[in-house]
This record gives C-alpha cells, structure tokens and sequence, in this order.
C-alpha cells in the first residue's frame, strides 16, 4: 500500500524528529550535571542501591566520629595512668631509698614530704576530666569520683563506644580498677548491651513488626542490685588503695619505722604491675581502634568508587551520544524540510 | 442526436464540477482531524438502445464515499486506549516517584540515618546536652519527613480524585454528542443522503472517548450504533445514553477512604471504577489504589515499628536527672515525676496512617533531658539505652522479622522506581504502535494534496472537453441553422 497522505506523512516526521529530540533533551539534562541517575526509574536497582551506601557512607563518618572520640579518651586516659606510673615508680624509689635504717628522722621527714606532694598528685589525677567528665568514675562520670581521703564515689561501670558496626570498645577505666585492686570480672570483653535484656533472640514476633527484644516495664524497685548493670556499692577498704600506700610510706617514713616501708614494697610493686596491665589493655584497645578505622576508610573509599559508578556519567560516552544525537536531529530536519517543501503544486502553472 | 450531445456534455460538465467539489472539499478539510477523504463514484448513464446500437447516455454521481476501514479505525482506538493508560500511568507514578527522589535532595532514608546516628552520637557523649538536643531535631525531622511523604502521595489521590470527576463529566457530554450524531446520521441516510462528515466526527468523538477507556463499538440489529465500556457496559445506544457519575460518596461499603469512585447514574451502589479497562481512568485507578495504597501501608509500617521498638527501648531508661539516694545508696524514685518509663515518640499508635500520626512524646518534646541514655538511674555515663536504639538500625524488625527500616524503606523506593521505569518503557512502544495504527489510517483515509492536485488537473481536462463538447454542439447546430438560411 504505496499511498502516502499529508498527514501520514506528517505523523512521521513529527514522530522521528520527537524521538531523536527526547533522547537529546535526556542527555543534555544528563550533561548539565554529569549525573547518570537523576530520578529512580532512570535506574530503579541502581537507586536503591545508591540510598543504601548513602547510608553506610554516613554510618562510617558516624564511625569515625566514634573512632576519633574513643581514641581521645584513652589516650588521656592512658596518659593519666602513665603519670600514676611515674609516682609509684618514684614512691617505690623513695622506698628502697628508705627500706634501711641508713638515714635519720630529719633526712626521712624530708622525704615524706615529697612523698605528701606525691599523694596529692595521685589524687589530682583521680580527679582529672576531659571536658567535664571525670574519666575515673564509671558511669558516675560527672561527680567527683575521689574524695580528699582517697575514698571512690564511682563505680564499677565501662562506658563503650561503637567505633565499627557491632565492634565495641571500653573507653573508660574505673578509679577502683586503676586506683585500688584489680577487678575480678572483666568487663572489657562484653559488649555493652550484654546482660541487660535490651535486646533478646530470638525476636519476639508480632504480625507485622518484630520486637527484638523483650518488652517489659523497668524496673522500679528499691533493690538496686537487681538492676541490670548495677554493681553493688560497698565501701572500699581504704588500705588497698594507691593513696593508702603513699599514706602508710608517708607515715613510715615520718615514725622512722623502716620495716613498715620494706613491706610496703611488694605492694607498690603489684601496684606498678596493675598499672602497666591497665596500659597494655589501652594499648591494645587503641591499636584495634586503630585497624577498625582502617578498615572503615578503605571501605568508605569502596564505596564512593562504587557510588560513583553508579551515579555518574561517563563523560566521553555522553558527550559522543550528544555529538552524535545533533547530528542525527540535524539529518532528520533536513531530510523533513525536503519531504515536507515539495509538492506537485509547484510544478502546475 | 444535437440534444443528447448536449445532455450527455451536461452530464459531463456536472460529474467534473461535483468531483472538483469533492477535491475542493478533500484539500479544504485535509488538516481537519479525524477527517475521512471522499472519492466520487461516478457510472455511465444508462444506454439507450436504437435499432442494433448502444448508444451511451453520458455519466452521472453514483454516491460520495468517505475512504474509511473499520477494522483499522478498532486499532488505531485500541492502541490509542493502550498508549493514554501508558502515558497517563508514567505521569502518575512520576508525580509518586518525586516524593521519593533523594538523588539531589534529603529524603526519609537519608533523615532515618541521620536519626539512628544523632543517637549514635549520642552514645559518645550521653551527658552532653547540646548532643541531645540534636538528637531531638533528629528526630524532628524523621517525623516532618514521614509527614512530607504521608501528604505527597495524598496529594496524589487527591489529584486523581479530582480527575476523575472532570473526566466523568467530560465522558457524559461526549457520549451526549455521539447519541446525537446517531440520530443524524440515520435521519439523514434515510432520505437517501450522505452521511461522510457525520460519520467522521462520530469516530472522532469515539475516539476521543477511548482516551479514556478501552471501548467496544458495534452496529446492533436495529442498526443501532452502540458504545460499550469494555468489562463494564454500554454508554450509548443509539440516541440514548447511560450517563456515569463519580463521588466520593458511591459503593455501599464504606471502604472505600473517601476515594472518588464511578458508577452508572441509575445504580449508586455499584461502582465501576475498578472494572475498567485501559485509557487514562485504569492508568490513575491503578496508581490511586495499589500503588499509593502499597507505599501507604509500607510507610506506615515502618513509622509503627519505629515508634513501638524505639519507645520499648526508650522506657527502660532513665532520665537525664541525678535521684536523691537513702543511706545505702539506693535510688529513692521521686513520687510526682517521672524518671523513667517516658515514651520518646507518642503511644498509643495504630498502624494505619502511623506516618501521619507520628509525632514526639510531650516529655521529649518538653525537655531534651527527658531523653534516656542510661540503663540505670543516676549513670551519666551510661550510654546503653542511647546504644541499643542507634543499634534498631541495623535490625531486622520489619515484615515479620526480614527487613530493617532501611531496607524497608528502599524496597518501596526500589518497587515505585521499578513500575515508573516499566510505564516509561511501556509509554515508548505503545506510542510506537500508535504512530503505526494512526500512519495506517491516515494513509488509507488521509487526503493527499498531490494527489487531489492530479485529481484536481484531471477533472479540469474533462470539465474543459465536456464545456467544448458543447460548443462543438452548439457549432453543429448552427450549422444545421445555417443551412436553412
């Protein structure tokens, strides 16, 4: 069927030249932000794909935050222990300086009062704080953990931070752990949500929603003890404390009683040794911090790498198929002129 | 014999005007839409016969046909019902899509992150109260952005709704001209006239119609023109019509949520909307009540699961509020306020329409420190309860236990990208088809000015020749006359 009307014709080139302008309109869009994907059906998995590392990109820059924060504390908090470590080492000096009776009451009043200065500094550190937490006291962290006599308000908590997904890390070390004697459970280990049934698994399974964990009130009773995470206050025997061995070699030293000093001894050197512990697990804190931003970095970069896969034009491919899409509008105005300006009309007189 | 030379150039003379007429009317109408061009059928005269001759009589107009097929007219209205639910479905969902486009701009994902990760911060340092503040606004924004989405897609149905009662009314005054033009059209076929024209723009105005649904048409005994609404009746018949309404208020089960809904005038209770097929009224029934009931549903699920897992956690913590102890260092709760058990969005809370509903807990609300971070009272540096909530990011509480918020959230993104991608797809090849069937047609019934203009010559010839036949004739008989002088 040859038959050619005016207005089949016309359809025709009306239609080969909207198509042939669509696709120009498309990629000049695309050209002006260089942007592959610009609304989600232009790339409906792509999308998806793109919110979801959106998401994790900003997760990791949480992370970091997190990261930097925990890594902050520590160091403080491991200087400060350093500098506990320092006055012991120094008392233990003093101590075996002093363990003979080679020197005289006047010589060793002398001494205790380097040793006084020395208590006060222990205690100084006990108080210190970054910004306005007291690093020493648990979970109380905004009162005064020590008082003056060396007795600990704190407790017994570690506060953890979440520096990769579902990897946390202690950031606090309480006073009892650095100040008096070592803590039997070793709260390091556990995660912090651990114990308080915060969350329980299996997930308990409404129709639509899943709680994971169990809902129950809070509990508000009196007996503290059986709140979840609460550690039992007693009053702290103040002889095992740092302050109470700087006290007793004080004191030894101001009654002349150098055996008293020659026991003490041991217990600055067990001191010492908790001390260097607490350092090593910082340490070693630290370093793991350390490799879990690594690894979050070459991740974020992964993932902007892959991102920008998705997201962004090729450049040199765009603008050929822009090249190449004016040319070819170009031909079909050309070649629609010349179907649409001859006419047998000219050719009658 | 000089008579019947003049009455057979007559003949002629008035067969070529009548088809000059027809070219005239053809060029004169070649843009007009829906036009059918128009061909002359002309015959010989009937022959008298004389002694052993034939003798021709001339020629005369059998009839004016419009050049017209049926079966590719159906096509053309096919496709076209085909290509409107396409176009009008990649508008619709586009408008859908838009709410949710977050390639250039925040959405919920990107404010349901940042939420999750203020309390994440908020782990860092649970005694700052600037820190909580910020997880307040947080939290401000995920509720204004359910809002944003939750208003959006109404705006949506509510644009549809509006469109359908326009469309309705112009549906009622389109079939009111058909009816019309049917009793026209065999008025004036019964007396024997031509009916070309009529027929046109009675095909014109069925196509109009199939804009908006798929239709049926067919000639009943009666020779009756029929409109049928495939799947749900005829509109018209013959002079008469069955007008549609749309209301909000149809269908005798309340269900329908105050959605506009078609039915046939004489029958209230019955409504049609879901039965028809194609054309733009399917295109924006299906996006109004799967489509958008869908990411309704999805949407409120999530914004339900957050509220009741993040106010389940939230209760069991203690506000940012340093408690009186007694002398064994036991928290003494105070009486007239509460410490702990404090909702942090507000309960109680249904699913349906939860992203609309959302909002914060007046304690929240009130006072940052009402935000609990802390596991036990009096812990400053208790971070657990600010812990576990940043942690219900990564946790599958969704669809009986499979998806997080997140994923969720994308799926809905993923699936309205998905169908907005398909109608786009669908939308090139239908206008394909279209461009095909319309070419089709106007290629059989188009008119063509080269065409008309060889007619045009064609008839002037035989209108020139017939004008000297009778001159010819004339001289002959003045001939004849002048021998008698």
């Amino acid at each position: 069927m040859g038959r050619v009307s005016e207005a089949s014709s016309f359809y025709a080139i009306n239609n080969s030249v909207s198509k042939t302008k669509q696709k120009l309109e498309d990629l000049q869009l695309k050209g002006s932000n260089l942007k592959r994907v610009q609304k989600p059906s232009d790339d409906p998995i792509g999308n998806v794909e793109l919110l979801s590392i959106r998401s994790q990109e900003v997760d990791a820059k949480q992370y970091l935050r997190n990261v930097s924060y925990a890594k902050a504390q520590l160091t403080f908090t491991e200087n400060a222990v350093e500098e506990l470590t320092n006055i012991l080492v120094k008392a233990k000096e003093i101590a075996i300086g002093q363990s003979s009776n080679l020197f005289g009451e006047d010589v060793r009043r002398s001494v205790a009062k380097e040793v006084q200065q020395l208590n006060k500094q222990a205690v100084s550190i006990s108080n210190r704080r970054l910004g306005n937490k007291y690093i020493f006291g648990g979970f109380k962290n905004l009162d005064k953990p020590f008082n003056s006599d060396g007795s600990y308000n704190g407790d017994n908590n570690q506060t953890k931070l979440e520096v990769a997904k579902d990897f946390f890390v202690p950031v606090n070390y309480s006073g009892k752990e650095i100040f008096f004697d070592k803590v039997s459970t070793n709260l390091d280990e556990t995660g912090p949500l651990d114990n308080t049934e915060l969350y329980k698994k299996p997930a308990i399974r409404t129709d639509e929603t899943v709680i994971p964990f169990e809902e129950k009130e809070p509990i508000i009773q009196r007996d503290l003890a059986s709140l979840p995470g609460h550690v039992p206050k007693n009053k702290e025997p103040i002889n095992k404390s740092v302050f109470q061995d700087l006290d007793t070699l004080n004191n030894a030293l101001l009654t002349n009683n150098h055996e008293i000093i020659q026991d003490l001894l041991p217990r600055i050197d067990e001191g010492i040794n908790r001390l260097i512990e607490v350092r090593t697990k910082i340490g070693s804190t630290i370093n793991s911090i350390d490799n879990a931003e690594q690894s979050i970095e070459k991740t974020k970069l992964l993932n902007s790498e892959y991102r920008t896969k998705i997201e962004d034009a090729d450049v040199a491919e765009l603008f050929t198929d822009l090249t190449r899409q004016q040319n070819v509008l170009n031909a079909t105005y050309k070649s629609s002129a010349q179907l649409m300006n001859a006419s047998l009309m000219d050719f009658i007189r | 014999m000089g008579a019947d030379l003049f009455s057979i150039g007559r003949s002629s003379l008035r067969t070529s005007k009548r088809s000059l007429e027809t070219t005239s009317h053809n060029i004169a109408n070649s843009n007009t839409e829906g036009y059918s061009r128009q061909r002359i059928t002309q015959e010989t005269n009937t022959p008298i016969g004389e002694g052993n001759y034939v003798l021709g009589t001339g020629v005369n107009v059998q009839s004016v046909k419009r050049v017209h097929d049926r079966l590719v007219e159906k096509k053309l209205n096919q496709s076209l019902s085909q290509h409107k639910f396409n176009e009008e479905r990649g508008f619709q969902l586009g408008r859908v899509e838009e709410v949710f486009n977050e390639i250039n701009s925040d959405g919920l994902n990107k404010v349901l992150n940042r939420f999750f990760n203020s309390f994440r911060e908020l782990s860092n340092q649970p005694e700052n109260e600037v820190v909580r503040s910020m997880v307040r606004d947080n939290a401000k924004l995920v509720v204004a952005d359910f809002k944003r989405i939750s208003d959006s897609i109404t705006m949506v149905k509510e644009g549809v709704d509006n469109k359908l009662t326009a469309t309705v009314t112009e549906i009622n005054s389109m079939t009111g001209s058909i009816a019309k033009l049917n009793k026209e059209i065999i008025r004036l076929e019964n007396i024997g006239g031509e009916a070309g024209d009529l027929r046109d723009q009675r095909d014109q105005l069925v196509r109009d119609l199939s804009e908006y649904f798929k239709l049926h048409t067919y000639e009943d005994g009666k020779g009756q023109y029929v409109v049928n609404v495939v799947g749900v009746g005829s509109i018209v018949a013959g002079g008469t019509t069955n007008e549609l309404k749309a209301s909000a208020s149809a269908g005798s089960n309340a269900k329908n949520e105050g959605r506009v809904e078609i039915y046939f005038a004489n029958k209230k209770n019955q409504p049609v909307t879901h039965k028809i097929q194609g054309g733009t009224i399917q295109a924006m029934v299906q996006t109004r009540n799967d489509d958008i009931q869908d990411l309704r549903k999805n949407l409120d699920s999530i914004a339900h699961g957050l509220v009741h897992t993040t106010n389940a956690i939230h209760r069991r913590g203690y506000k940012n509020q340093k408690l009186p102890t007694d002398q064994q260092g036991n928290v003494i709760l105070p009486r007239d306020q509460k410490v702990t058990n404090i909702n942090f969005f507000k309960e109680p809370m249904d699913v349906k329409n939860a992203s609309n509903r959302l909002e914060l807990s007046d304690e929240v609300k009130e006072d940052v420190n009402n935000i609990a971070t802390g596991l036990a009272p009096n812990s400053p540096g208790d971070n657990r309860i600010a812990i576990a909530i940043s942690k219900l990011q990564h946790e599958k509480v969704l669809g009986g236990g499979t998806t997080t918020f997140e994923e969720g959230y994308q799926k809905s993104v993923g699936k309205i990208g998905l169908s907005t991608a398909k109608s786009k797809i669908d939308f090139e090849q239908s206008g394909g088809i279209l461009a095909q069937a319309k070419s089709i047609k106007e290629r059989i019934s188009g008119v063509s000015i080269d065409e008309e203009t060889a007619n045009m010559v064609k008839y002037q010839h035989a209108y020139d020749a017939s004008a000297r036949m009778i001159k010819t004739a004339d001289e002959m008989f003045d001939s004849v006359i002048g021998m008698m002088r």
